[in-house]
């Protein structure tokens, strides 16, 4: 078991319970969601977070000017990202990496490629402290 | 008094003589103005009157079309609305039952996971569980089709509002921003992704490009 709480925000309700089934499925728990930018961004601010997954097309607020208000605040500069969206082009990734996700997964995604996406990140996130 | 008499009586003949002078030689026009008045009289009568005729003709012909075009708008519009609610309901009904075959995933996830961890079940059972958690893992990723084909239906909705509002404005409603389709597209805008396809091998081979992006973007920043 995985001790790390995770934030998943999409405005799909169907997409939530996805990922957080792969998400128990790989070991994780601990995991709140958000249907929308701002209330992520509210949750995110009440702390505790040790990776957060995010949709990118959602209303009142989208993913990536969620991650960019994120980013700019120190506390939460090295918090691991995951865009999670089915928008793929290289301007999108471009413009996520821009914003300051960690990485990127398109959708559909295989449950591997997320678990690969997210051991990468919180690695990454460990070595750093 | 009777020597200013005379030169005021003087100026006057010298202001009616220029002005029998001025109507001398203005004499020729006002002459002519019978004949323009004839002239004019008959491109009234032979070439402005077919015209008005022709015209009077054209839009006597035209305005039963054109209202036939307006009800046939007003109703195209009002089926645009019926299309685009069905549409929603469509979504919705389809999300309701994703929902409920992840439920049931759900709950047999749990009985598998339970069945393999339990003492009396032995290694080739354990094998035959792990198997069967993988099939139903992967019907469950299988389910992601619901929110990508949520959104190209949230985007032909919001493409509906569009025809809807053009249409509106063929017909001259005087503001279509209030009408129901314009106010869901509005709400809606900007929370889907109108390009959402469910093809997991494509899907796959644009994750392995983007990984490279990612890595190059990430070294750019490195350094």
């Amino acid at each position: 078991m995985n001790s790390a709480k995770i934030l998943v925000v999409d405005d799909s309700a169907t997409m939530r319970r996805i990922i957080e089934t792969q998400l128990r499925t790989l070991g994780f728990n601990d995991i709140e969601e958000a249907e929308h930018g701002q209330e992520g961004l509210q949750m995110i601010n009440r702390g505790g977070f040790d990776l957060i997954l995010t949709d990118w097309n959602m209303p009142i607020m989208d993913g990536r000017t969620m991650v960019q208000a994120i980013r700019k605040q120190e506390q939460h500069k090295d918090l691991p990202i995951l865009m999670v969206t089915t928008r793929n082009t290289k301007a999108d990734v471009v413009e996520a990496v821009r914003a300051g996700i960690s990485n990127f997964v398109t959708k559909p995604f295989k449950p591997s490629e997320l678990r690969q996406k997210i051991e990468a990140v919180l690695k990454k996130t460990q070595k750093a402290a | 008094m009777r020597d200013r008499q005379m030169a005021s009586l003087m100026d006057r003949i010298d202001e009616v003589d220029s002005y029998i002078k001025l109507f001398s030689s203005n004499l020729p026009r006002i002459r002519d103005v019978p004949n323009r008045l004839a002239s004019a009289h008959l491109i009234v009568v032979e070439e402005c009157l077919p015209f008005l005729k022709r015209l009077i003709t054209f839009i006597g012909e035209t305005v039963p079309v054109m209202e036939r075009m307006s009800e046939v708008v007003a109703q195209g519009t009002s089926d645009l609305g019926t299309v685009s609610s069905n549409l929603g309901e469509i979504d919705q009904t389809s999300e309701r039952a994703v929902h409920e075959i992840l439920d049931r995933l759900e709950l047999s996830r749990q009985e598998l996971e339970s069945a393999s961890t339990s003492p009396d079940c032995g290694a080739r059972t354990r094998a035959r569980i792990d198997t069967a958690m993988s099939h139903l893992l992967a019907m469950i990723d299988a389910l992601q089709f619901q929110d990508i084909t949520s959104q190209r239906v949230r985007g032909t909705i919001h493409l509906l509002a569009e025809i809807d509002r053009r249409m509106a404005s063929l017909i001259q409603e005087e503001d279509s921003t209030t009408r129901p389709l314009q106010e869901e597209a509005r709400q809606q805008s900007g929370t889907w992704d109108d390009k959402a396809e469910y093809d997991p091998e494509s899907a796959a081979c644009r994750q392995s490009e983007i990984d490279d992006l990612m890595a190059e973007l990430t070294e750019e920043q490195g350094a």
